[in-house]
């Protein structure tokens, strides 16, 4: 059985937790370099770690706001790319996905900058 | 419920495309040193040369211990040493790719003018060889 505090503390954790879960539910929309727009879910999108710290950080990212992160130096082929890859990682992990996730040997070194940036 | 699986990361797959498709890199400009000094050390000496020559930045900071190490496995360990004494004696530092190239330059000289050589004494051979023999014919003749 729990105390006062232990349900205060649970409180804590279960609203820590409410919020979180907040934080992955809606979408996002990625513009890439020549201005096209993917709209994806958030829980996707926060694959990325770099996404991840945009989208929930607290001092308010004006993407935080406004749902939309632009990308100036990656280009729409390889944002799709990447935006595919945020998907598969999640199916993978949830033991839908076993196909390896391909990559086109001509995009493998612009994907890799993309990749590094976004820290995915 | 089954444990959730770890995928691996865009730019650990990356990473291994990369090194899988090392034969049809060219330019690496705009990669940042971190990323190349996981992709170039899988580099053959033939990729590495092509890479190189593919790309404007200098590549230095990460290709030169990859070019030491070439020189030691072409031309062994001895001669590497003998270069890092010279240098030290110098004070001048040369890059390994330089040494390389000036070595494998100085090899091929030294592997030519034996081969001349050779073909010098063969000749000599031969046309002592035939004139003996026109000395025979010269002698059953008369």
């Amino acid at each position: 059985m729990m105390g006062k505090g232990g349900e205060a503390a649970a409180s804590a954790q279960h609203k820590e937790e409410n919020e979180e879960e907040g934080d992955m539910v809606g979408v996002v929309k990625l513009i890439s370099a020549e201005g096209f727009e993917f709209v994806i879910d958030k829980k996707a999108a926060m694959v990325s770690n770099t996404l991840r710290n945009m989208l929930t950080s607290p001092g308010g990212f004006a993407e935080t706001r406004e749902g939309e992160v632009r990308f100036p130096e990656i280009s729409t082929a390889i944002l799709e790319k990447i935006c595919q890859y945020f998907y598969w990682s999640l199916h993978y992990a949830s033991g839908k996905e076993t196909a390896e996730f391909p990559i086109e040997p001509e995009i493998t070194l612009e994907l890799m900058m993309a990749a590094n940036y976004l820290d995915t | 419920m089954e444990p959730e699986r770890k995928p691996l990361s865009l730019l650990e797959l990356c990473f291994r495309s990369a090194v899988d498709n090392l034969r049809y890199m060219n330019s690496v400009d705009n990669l940042e040193m971190g990323l190349l000094k996981r992709i170039l050390p899988h580099c053959t000496l033939e990729q590495l040369t092509h890479i190189e020559s593919c790309t404007e930045m200098d590549l230095t900071g990460v290709t030169d211990v990859l070019w030491k190490r070439f020189f030691q496995r072409e031309f062994g360990e001895a001669d590497m040493n003998v270069a890092i004494k010279r240098m030290k004696e110098s004070g001048v530092r040369y890059k390994w790719k330089k040494l390389f190239e000036e070595k494998t330059e100085k090899q091929k000289q030294v592997e030519q003018r034996m081969s001349a050589g050779l073909r010098n004494k063969y000749e000599a051979a031969n046309a002592g060889t035939q004139y003996a023999g026109i000395n025979l014919v010269c002698m059953k003749l008369f």
